[in-house]
């Protein structure tokens, strides 16, 4: 994956293993608790970034494949007594079930058209949630549900969670990042750059969609159904469109080309209300601006700003965005 | 395998779009080991035949056998899998990615290791990923290209990018390479190197089918040459037989036969 | 006397599917126009039509106006936030990628919601009808006055649209803009005013819809979302690109979302709009009225 990215790697599993000791040390300790929705939301927006920025595809309904992970997870270990990571599991399986059945035919299409379906899909799946209430009690939620354990030691605290979170979070980024700096990740790069050129090289360009879109799918599942055991509470809100609207966001800001673009943007969105005061009237309009801003001005994502800081400082800032 | 020694053959191609025949019953073969060029007036069909024959395209009717097979019915990446590269009329790089990778895609079809050997990190992932690198740099040194290597594609004039598309097609292997107007654009001394390339190419025993518009170009180093006019064949044979053609003179008249 | 209930009771579906159908038909007209213009998907067009209650709802009910001059002067102001829209993001970004193109209309989107929470809060108004609630007997089922209004002002819409793009110059411009715009500023169009006069135009058909919408079911500021997409979803039914085909899938879809809701199932009611819009996509992306070789061209 190259020095630099091992090198990134590292730096990250360190800050994350002293993070909790230095918030408590500054008197943030709820930061941690944060941080836990940061890894949840990096989960997801890594995937994204692999399926926007690499494969050059757009999702706007991946706050469904959340919303199956959790309530999958949900249902079978509160309502049907089945091992929490049996259930994490079976989320995952049919994530990927439905990311296939959805995917196929979605995938065919193209930019606006394949936005669009996204957001159908997306929303049909909340409505559904919302609706089908015998099994998943609808709008009110439910809870009761348990928190996952290993070998007689239950991850029921903040700490127990925020750090089972973050290796899961490591272990998938570099799993991303070994399938970037591989066959497969130019593969994927090929696609997006030219497509008909790739196919010409042997790509199977909608087959790798697929797979990524699958991949993209099941980590947003396992985040998901991780959120469902350390809430030990779900309902619907929180999967709706505004989230899958706010991923993307994450990713457009941080910076759709970069696994680490990803990182960023889950970060700064989600502490974002913690350091607006008042947030609360001003929320969306605060993230229409900020996407805005940064899709006109630095279509790269902040990942992109050292950059062209740098270019801009070279050519004393006479050349054209 | 087939037993005539031609590694294409093309038996009453039509393809159309609305109600312009692009292609009309077309028949032709491609000996095996020859540079063949393609040649006739803007709008004769040619960039929609070989669209036809790389799978980008579905002919209306008509077969395409390459090696003895039908392949008019596969998709783009199967005719590659077959043994058929090809380069573009517009050049089609990876803007984004360096020199190295773009012809390091070419070596797509040489590998295997599939998302989840190459996410876990396999053992053989490593092996199969320096072979790439390896292979891809031959290519590239192959065309000159090796001091460009860590450059974005994109940023290379156009000369380069045209010689980079045709090593990343080379680094697929092919029996069959497809050019799709390799000079155009380029002077004379960078066209000259386009032709001891193709002649290169050629004694290494792959099969080079170009659509040309540089005449110097064609005459030089083809030995057979196909003249197209408005999707129907009215020449093939060998240069000198073509350039001395009545029908061929024809379609050109009036029209400068030198794009230099 | 069973069988007459029922008729009864289809024919108000029959009645309620039509009623949104309009809705849906002058949505998707306005998605048409906008895409016939730069192939955008303008995902902010919900927007305007939220827009456009809330406005009209505030000038009447807060600051007294009477009903016709509110209704002119949302117009105007939704409007001038469609030519804001195209000049401020759209523009900018004209040569840029698709994905890029995608999300500035997301941003806006979201821009204009958040706006509109900042300043009308979360809650949903209502919108005084506009000629009284007295219901009106219709062959057994009951018509509201508003109703009429919606669908007399589609269809004067329609009828006006239609006039407009065929007969004055400034809609033959604009139709050629769509088709060849190449030709078109050959010709002397300026294609880039076209496509500013384009989102003006879409815009206050938006503001139309959430107008005479609003007295029926109340607004507020998340409503877009989900009428854009439906809107959206009735405009690719009917073929993007094709007027009459937004219309008569407008209609379709309204009639098909109020079947479903009154025979199968009310709670799911929208995830039956979405599920045509998902298989039209998957099955012929084209829609009803447009061509598949059309389509195939336009670069989305």
């Amino acid at each position: 994956m190259g020095r630099a990215n091992l090198t990134g790697v590292c730096a990250l599993a360190l800050f994350v293993l002293v993070f909790p000791f230095g918030a408590r040390l500054l008197g943030v300790s709820h930061y941690t608790d944060i941080m836990i929705f940061v890894g949840l939301s990096s989960m997801m927006t890594m995937g994204l970034s692999l399926l926007m920025g690499y494969a050059g595809q757009i999702s706007l309904g991946h706050a469904a494949f959340y919303g199956l992970g959790a309530y999958t997870s949900g249902i079978l270990s509160a309502k049907f007594a089945v091992n929490p990571w049996l259930a994490m599991l079976l989320g995952a399986l049919l994530s990927a079930l439905v990311a296939v059945v959805v995917g196929s035919p979605s995938l065919k299409l193209r930019g606006h058209y394949l936005a669009m379906a996204t957001l159908a899909f997306g929303e049909i799946i909340f409505i559904v949630i919302n609706g089908w209430i015998a099994l998943t009690d609808g709008p009110d939620g439910f809870g009761n549900i348990p928190s996952l354990s290993a070998f007689a030691f239950g991850f029921d605290s903040i700490s127990s969670n925020y750090y089972l979170v973050w290796s899961v979070v490591i272990a998938m980024l570099v799993f991303v990042l070994n399938v970037i700096h591989s066959r497969v990740g130019r593969a994927l790069m090929a696609i997006h750059g030219s497509e008909v050129a790739a196919m010409a090289m042997g790509v199977h360009a909608a087959a790798y969609k697929i797979q990524i879109f699958i991949v993209s799918a099941v980590m947003a599942s396992l985040a998901g159904s991780l959120y469902a055991h350390y809430v030990q509470f779900i309902n619907p809100p929180v999967f709706g469109l505004f989230f899958s609207i706010k991923l993307v966001m994450m990713v457009v800001i941080g910076g759709m080309n970069s696994v680490w673009g990803a990182i960023l943007g889950a970060a700064l969105i989600t502490f974002l209300p913690e350091w607006l005061l008042f947030f609360e009237d001003f929320d969306v309009l605060a993230y229409g601006m900020i996407l805005l801003l940064i899709i006109m001005f630095l279509p790269k994502g902040l990942v992109s700003l050292p950059a062209a800081v740098y270019r801009l400082a070279k050519t004393g800032g006479t050349r054209a965005g | 395998m087939d037993e005539t020694g031609n590694i294409m053959e093309i038996w009453r191609l039509t393809r159309s779009f609305g109600g312009l025949t692009a292609i009309a019953n077309l028949e032709f073969t491609v000996p095996r080991g020859i540079i063949k060029a393609i040649i006739g007036p803007n709008g004769a069909g040619k960039t929609t035949l070989f669209n036809l024959i790389s799978g980008v395209l579905k002919p209306d009717t008509g077969r395409i056998v390459f090696k003895g097979r039908p392949i008019a019915h596969l998709k783009p990446h199967q005719v590659a899998a077959r043994g058929i590269s090809r380069t573009f009329q517009t050049v089609e790089l990876f803007p984004e990615m360096t020199v190295l990778e773009n012809v390091m895609v070419g070596r797509h079809l040489r590998s295997r290791k599939g998302l989840f050997s190459v996410g876990v990190k396999l053992p053989g992932c490593r092996r199969e990923e320096l072979d790439i690198v390896e292979k891809a740099d031959y290519f590239l040194q192959l065309v000159r290209l090796g001091h460009r290597a860590g450059e974005p594609a994109g940023s290379l004039p156009l000369g380069e990018q045209k010689t980079l598309e045709i090593a990343r097609a080379l680094a697929t292997e092919p029996e069959l390479l497809l050019l799709d107007e390799p000079a155009a654009g380029l002077n004379p001394t960078e066209t000259e190197a386009i032709g001891r390339l193709l002649r290169d190419i050629r004694d290494r025993g792959i099969t080079v089918v170009l659509v040309e518009h540089d005449m110097h170009l064609v005459m030089n180093v083809s030995e057979e040459v196909m003249v197209l006019n408005y999707g129907r064949k009215i020449a093939d044979d060998r240069p000198e037989a073509v350039r001395a053609h009545p029908e061929v003179i024809d379609a050109y008249l009036g029209v400068d036969a030198h794009y230099a | 006397m069973e069988g007459y209930g029922l008729t009864n009771q289809l024919l108000q579906y029959a009645i309620t599917g039509v009623t949104v159908g309009s809705i849906y038909a002058i949505v998707a007209i306005g998605f048409n126009i906008i895409y016939n213009a730069t192939e955008i998907i303008n995902f902010a067009q919900g927007e305007f039509v939220m827009l456009g209650g809330l406005v009209m709802i505030s000038l009447v009910h807060s600051a007294g106006l009477p009903m016709p001059l509110a209704f002119a002067a949302t117009i105007c102001v939704v409007t001038c936030v469609g030519l804001l829209m195209e000049r401020l993001a759209v523009f900018p970004l004209r040569k840029s990628t698709v994905i890029r193109l995608v999300i500035v209309t997301i941003a806006v989107s979201i821009l204009l919601k958040g706006l509109a929470m900042f300043a009308w809060g979360k809650n949903p108004f209502a919108l005084r009808s506009f000629s009284g609630d007295a219901p009106l007997p219709f062959f057994g089922a009951t018509v509201v006055p508003q109703t009429l209004w919606i669908v007399g002002i589609t269809v004067v819409l329609v009828f006006l649209l239609s006039l407009f793009f065929k007969k004055t110059i400034l809609g033959k411009a604009m139709s050629a803009c769509a088709v060849n715009p190449d030709a078109a500023s050959l010709v002397g169009i300026k294609v880039q005013r076209m496509v500013m006069l384009s989102f003006m135009l879409s815009a206050g058909l938006g503001a139309v819809a959430g107008i005479i919408i609003s007295p029926v079911s109340l607004m507020e500021y998340d409503r877009g979302s989900l009428l854009g997409l439906k809107g959206f979803g009735a405009g690719i039914l009917g073929g993007l690109g094709s007027s009459y085909g937004a219309v008569v899938a407008g209609v379709l879809l309204g009639l098909i979302e109020s079947f479903g809701a009154g025979l199968v199932s009310s709670t799911y009611k929208d995830a039956i709009g979405l599920g045509v819009l998902l298989l039209v996509l998957f099955i012929k992306p084209s829609g009803l009225f447009g061509s598949a070789e059309v389509s195939k061209l336009k670069k989305f």
